[in-house]
């Protein structure tokens, strides 16, 4: 136990030194995600000068919702559907099957070490969208004490689950040739279903109710709902017991679906 | 002129070659694009169902800007997308020296090699849905809007292509950074908010800086007739503008060219 964690701490620290030359790109991609809740909060500031609440939100809940979104969705966002998919294609995969660990772990500790790189451009961003939106952005904080460790919990839950969709994402590349298209169309529905592009309490009844049935609900809009205190003790502690099913569920499913892969796998080339 | 005419049909044809053999991929880009659409039109009327117009515009006047992203997008990265995509690529690792020893203008060459068919679902796609705000608006049409629509729509094409190849072209400067091309899609995604919603310093930024308003917002009320003259020709004025300096940059930045490889 003791073995294998000094060696995900020897992958993590290689990848940190990465992700550091790296920095450039990463900040490109961070502009990248930052810039639609940027339009969004821009659309409904215009809106707000008309209305005073939407549902259940002020225009600060709103502007709240976005700048904390975005932060949880950086924080909490693997990316590894790209390279696990090309590492399969490519058979660089066969590397990491002979390796003295599992590709879940190895991949894992490269993830936490890459988000490092994110966490030090999200201070800068939060600083603008200070000084861009300052009252706004801070009216809608309504975090109690006892629900701070179910906020700590739910993040870490929902890096967990993030994780394990998206290695199954990249590992259908056992099956199709090209998952370009299909990672493409995931990230536009799950953005949608996560509430990223509006929050799930303002989309209609029927759409609202069929995501407490799906996990993406449980991966951003928990924990914003929690930050916000629009959750008491027990629909919080209600929703993380689902968060932890659905990172069960997911776990079982995706190391079935990695045993099956591997005994697909062809390893051309390598 | 006329050679590169036939070079460039010569292109075209070799690109849709290409797509023949990958018709699986147009499918699942299909797919992606028809899911990219009804989530898009989806939280346009989502938000229309809690507020009655943003910053001046109707549901209807917001679709027929959702169409008009669409469209110019779906154009500019059939047109030059690939191409863009891949020029950082050949800059980084020297490979522009196989297209500058060629006897055709680099630029042309490197703006132009493929043309890729998959997007042009998109602009079809576009197409539906301005058919469908159009029907909604309140007010028809102006006479003279279908045509000066497809003006500025030209404007905003070449304006994004111009804006895409500067960005790009900050690899020579840079070296390693080969994402930079994605800020394009950034310039895209803030062409969806129509630029009348900002006040101040930050319209005017949106309009002459970084001239995201004439990518979208121009177009659309060019259609809705809401366009004044004197914008209609600060779009000629900008087009010509960043095709000049956007060439003027390419030469500036092709002298800092290494030459990594060989």
């Amino acid at each position: 136990m003791l073995k294998s964690l000094r060696k995900l701490r020897a992958v993590f620290l290689a990848s940190w030194q990465e992700s550091l030359i790296y920095r450039a790109e990463s900040l490109v991609w961070f502009i990248g995600e930052a810039i639609i809740p940027l339009i969004m909060i821009a659309l409904w500031l215009a809106a707000y000068r008309n209305v005073d609440r939407v549902g259940e939100y002020t225009v600060q809940d709103m502007v709240n919702y976005y700048v904390m979104f975005l932060v949880l969705s950086n924080l909490l966002t693997p990316h590894l559907e790209w390279n696990t998919g090309g590492f399969i294609r490519s058979g660089a995969f066969s590397a990491h099957l002979v390796r003295p660990f599992p590709y879940q772990l190895w991949q894992l500790a490269v993830e936490v070490a890459f988000k490092g790189v994110r966490v030090v451009f999200l201070v800068p961003m939060l600083l603008l969208f200070f000084l861009l939106f300052g009252q706004e952005m801070l009216g809608g904080f309504a975090l109690r004490w006892e629900i701070a460790p179910i906020l700590l919990a739910s993040m870490v839950l929902s890096f967990l689950l993030n994780y394990c969709l998206k290695l199954c994402l990249g590992l259908l590349a056992f099956w199709v040739g090209q998952t370009e298209g299909i990672i493409e169309s995931y990230a536009v529905v799950t953005m949608f279903l996560a509430g990223s592009i509006i929050p799930l309490d303002l989309m209609p009844a029927v759409v609202e109710r069929m995501t407490h049935f799906l996990p993406w609900r449980y991966l951003y809009f928990f924990p914003v709902q929690l930050l916000q205190g629009r959750l008491d003790l027990a629909a919080a502690l209600a929703g993380l017991a689902i968060q932890a099913a659905w990172l069960l569920l997911c776990y079982l499913f995706v190391q079935w679906v990695f045993a099956a892969g591997v005994r697909r796998y062809g390893a051309y080339g390598g | 002129m006329q050679r590169y005419a036939r070079l460039y049909l010569a292109f075209a044809k070799n690109s849709f070659l290409n797509a023949l053999e990958y018709r699986l991929s147009f499918t699942v880009w299909s797919i992606a694009t028809i899911c990219y659409t009804a989530v898009y039109v989806a939280s346009i009327q989502i938000i229309f169902n809690h507020v009655q117009t943003i910053g001046g515009w109707s549901m209807a006047q917001m679709l027929v800007l959702a169409a008009t992203v669409m469209i110019v997008d779906g154009i500019v990265e059939s047109i030059f997308g690939e191409n863009m995509n891949a020029l950082s690529g050949l800059i980084n690792r020297g490979e522009l020296d196989f297209v500058l020893s060629k006897p055709v203008n680099t630029r042309f060459y490197v703006s132009t090699r493929k043309f890729d068919w998959d997007p042009l679902v998109q602009v079809a796609l576009g197409g539906g849905v301005l058919w469908y705000a159009v029907s909604l608006l309140a007010e028809p049409v102006p006479w003279y809007g279908g045509l000066l629509y497809l003006g500025m729509v030209a404007c905003a094409c070449l304006i994004a292509y111009s804006l895409w190849f500067i960005v790009i072209s900050v690899t020579f400067f840079v070296g390693r950074l080969n994402n930079v091309g994605h800020l394009y899609y950034n310039l895209i995604e803030a062409s969806r908010v129509p630029t009348d919603v900002f006040r101040g310093a930050l319209r005017l930024g949106l309009t002459f800086l970084v001239p995201v308003a004439f990518i979208a917002t121009v177009p659309s009320q060019a259609l809705l007739g809401l366009l004044s003259p004197t914008f209609a020709l600060a779009a000629v004025a900008m087009t010509a503008g960043l095709l000049i300096l956007s060439h003027l940059f390419w030469q500036l930045a092709l002298t800092k060219y290494s030459s990594a490889s060989s």
